[in-house]
């Protein structure tokens, strides 16, 4: 190429230039330049690549590490649900416990009573007589003969007392003995655990006694241990009226003798004093 | 010494197993299919221990480690006590009187002699204790004697195995006596 023609050409892009450089000035660019559509052309997928491998490995990083955080708040979080499900556990075990404290202390009792809570904290060896041991004992002003209830209804006696523990003789065993009417009818008798599990049988109940399923029966108090009109359980069945010299028929308690977990234990008010 | 501080152990355990864990697991599960085994099934395992002592010892170790049982049992809430020591009482004398013929040296006849003893041992447990006429006591509690007696029977072999096995460490080159199985008497 010529020195003259390299002169037109240097003369020919800065005129562009100027021209190029007063229209921006003076008026709105309607339409890119050619040169920069030259320049995006070339640029534009460099820049696409890129942006487009740095996201890429932005993206990984952030999701490592992200996921290294996740990890670390995965096991932050377990241990968070463990802890909590242990409380749930413990509340919801404050919260039954404290029902069961509740119905105790809602508990009616004849005023001559005074009532000490114990715990279960073991049945009899055998599951033909039928006892538990409770917390409270001569030191807690226990003693035998004892009444031994439930919000639900008479649990048994205490035939035995240790210095901080009790035995509880249950009203289903064969050998207790409890006085009883029925509500509706005041017709009484005695109760005798042994037949079944759960079950007390009458004794010696006369042939004409006015009573049917359903019917409530309450102590008596006539044998001087359980409080009189305190709940025992709810007859299941009446035998043939025809049949032998007494009336049998069963009752059901309305204690579930397996689910005991307090008892209270009643204190004649005067020994108390 | 040893052999007194094991079998300690043993009856401890044997306590807690007894009236704190096998009620509380078979209350829990007496509501489920099987309510009628468990709320009729008991598992004395100081009855099962006092067979032991009466197969397993002489006349006089055995009547002292049965009159052991009774004192250490009696503090666990039987309220039958008095029964309680008639029904090992009468057993450990039916046991000493026929050891003779109790050479068991598999478990299939242990099971039988236990579940035989068992069944006297609850009878007369149950007629003295309760004071039930041996009828209505058999029609009242039939079901229950035989399924005490068949677990009694079933898991007793396997206690006696254990507690045999360490007896022939700890005693046996001191007392000659009858095992209940083969095991090398030292």
């Amino acid at each position: 190429m010529n020195t003259k023609l390299k002169r037109i050409l240097v003369v020919f892009f800065i005129g562009y230039f100027i021209l190029q450089f007063f229209s921006l000035r003076i008026q709105k660019k309607h339409s890119p330049a050619f040169h920069e559509k030259v320049i995006v052309s070339i640029t534009a997928p460099a820049q696409w690549l890129v942006r487009q491998t740095y996201n890429g490995i932005a993206q990984t990083l952030s999701n490592y590490v992200f996921l290294v955080r996740v990890k670390k708040e995965n096991r932050v979080l377990k241990d968070q649900i463990s802890s909590l499900n242990q409380k749930l556990v413990y509340y919801r075990e404050l919260e039954s416990e404290n029902l069961r404290l509740k119905r105790i202390f809602n508990l009616t009792v004849d005023d001559s009573f005074v009532r000490v809570v114990a715990q279960k904290i073991a049945s009899g060896p055998t599951r033909f007589e039928q006892s538990i041991r409770i917390t409270k004992g001569k030191k807690h002003g226990l003693r035998e003969g004892l009444a031994v209830v439930s919000p639900d209804g008479v649990v048994g006696q205490i035939v035995e007392v240790y210095q901080s523990y009790s035995d509880v003789l249950l009203i289903t065993d064969p050998t207790s003995r409890i006085d009883v009417v029925v509500q509706r009818s005041r017709a009484n008798g005695m109760l005798a655990g042994g037949v079944k599990p759960n079950q007390l049988q009458f004794k010696y109940l006369s042939k004409e006694s006015d009573i049917y399923e359903e019917d409530i029966v309450i102590a008596s108090g006539l044998d001087g241990i359980y409080p009189k009109a305190f709940p025992v359980g709810k007859v299941a069945a009446v035998g043939v009226r025809d049949k032998g010299l007494f009336l049998e028929a069963t009752v059901r308690p309305y204690v579930e003798f397996s689910n005991i977990e307090e008892v209270v234990v009643l204190t004649p008010k005067e020994e108390e004093q | 010494m040893k052999n007194i501080l094991f079998y300690a152990i043993v009856m401890f355990v044997f306590s807690i197993v007894q009236t704190v864990l096998i009620p509380t697991l078979f209350d829990d599960l007496s509501s489920g299919w099987f309510s009628f085994v468990f709320s009729h099934l008991t598992i004395d395992l100081f009855m099962i221990l006092a067979f032991y002592f009466a197969f397993n010892r002489n006349f006089f170790h055995g009547f002292v480690w049965n009159l052991s049982i009774y004192i250490v049992s009696s503090g666990l809430g039987y309220t039958w006590s008095s029964a309680n020591i008639v029904a090992l009482m009468v057993c450990f004398l039916i046991i000493q009187g026929s050891k003779i013929h109790f050479a068991f040296q598999h478990p299939s006849p242990m099971r039988v002699a236990v579940f035989l003893l068992s069944i006297l041992y609850q009878v007369i447990y149950i007629r003295v204790g309760a004071g039930i006429m041996l009828g209505s006591l058999l029609s009242i509690h039939l079901g229950s004697l035989l399924l005490t007696a068949f677990v009694h029977g079933l898991i007793a072999p396997w206690i006696y195995y254990a507690l045999t096995e360490f007896d022939a460490r700890t005693i046996y080159r001191f007392e000659i006596q009858r095992t209940l199985f083969t095991t090398p008497i030292r």
